[in-house]
């Protein structure tokens, strides 16, 4: 595992790109609060 | 330039997922390049179906502009290491589909791209979109890369 912690914990950059009106929004928002996930921890 | 982060566990380690979402910046397409140069995954979405926003849009107009416009302006961008998803949206819509699943997977197989068809709406796939096929990536960099591919600075 070469992941660096020092402490702080690891950021992963996600950037959606497309059109308007091609639902980039609500995937993130479906993704982000959903409650379905087994791994998520606060 | 709208930003949300979702703390979840990828093999064991703790992520935390910096999602950016361009909406609105689409006339602004000149801010884009700062974000695209530090991305780890690029999740580039269109439309399946065409006439949904009141034919706003031409046909399959957000599939076309994938290659031929968001494609086009960031590869000279991107990160040796990005993971590229290709997602077709509104696959709850499928009778109203004008870019039928074999054209989404044939492009994304000739880009290496991940592929999935999902539902915003009903949530279809975008489990596995994210928690399967984004983070098997993932993990593969951890264990592949020796160097450390999280930006740290943020």
């Amino acid at each position: 595992m070469n992941i660096q912690n020092d402490g702080e914990i690891p950021k992963y950059k996600v950037i959606f790109l497309g059109d308007q009106g091609v639902g980039k929004s609500s995937i993130i928002n479906r993704f982000v609060q959903d409650r379905y996930e087994p791994n998520y921890q606060v | 330039m709208d930003f949300h982060s979702k703390n979840v566990k990828i093999d064991n380690q703790d992520v935390r997922l910096l999602l950016f979402d361009t909406a609105g910046q689409e006339k602004f397409r000149s801010l884009i390049p700062m974000y695209i140069r530090d991305a780890n995954i690029i999740i580039l979405v269109y439309d399946i179906t065409s006439s949904y926003y009141s034919n706003k849009f031409l046909d399959k107009e957000s599939f076309k502009h994938i290659t031929t416009q968001w494609l086009d302006q960031i590869k000279e961008l991107i990160r040796k290491d990005v993971i590229f998803a290709l997602v077709g949206n509104k696959s709850d819509l499928s009778s109203s589909r004008d870019v039928t699943s074999q054209d989404g997977a044939a492009l994304a197989k000739e880009k290496n791209f991940i592929f999935h068809e999902v539902s915003a709406l009903s949530g279809e796939n975008i489990n596995s979109l994210f928690y399967k096929d984004i983070f098997d990536q993932i993990v593969m960099q951890f264990r592949v890369s020796m160097d450390d591919p999280i930006d740290s600075k943020l």
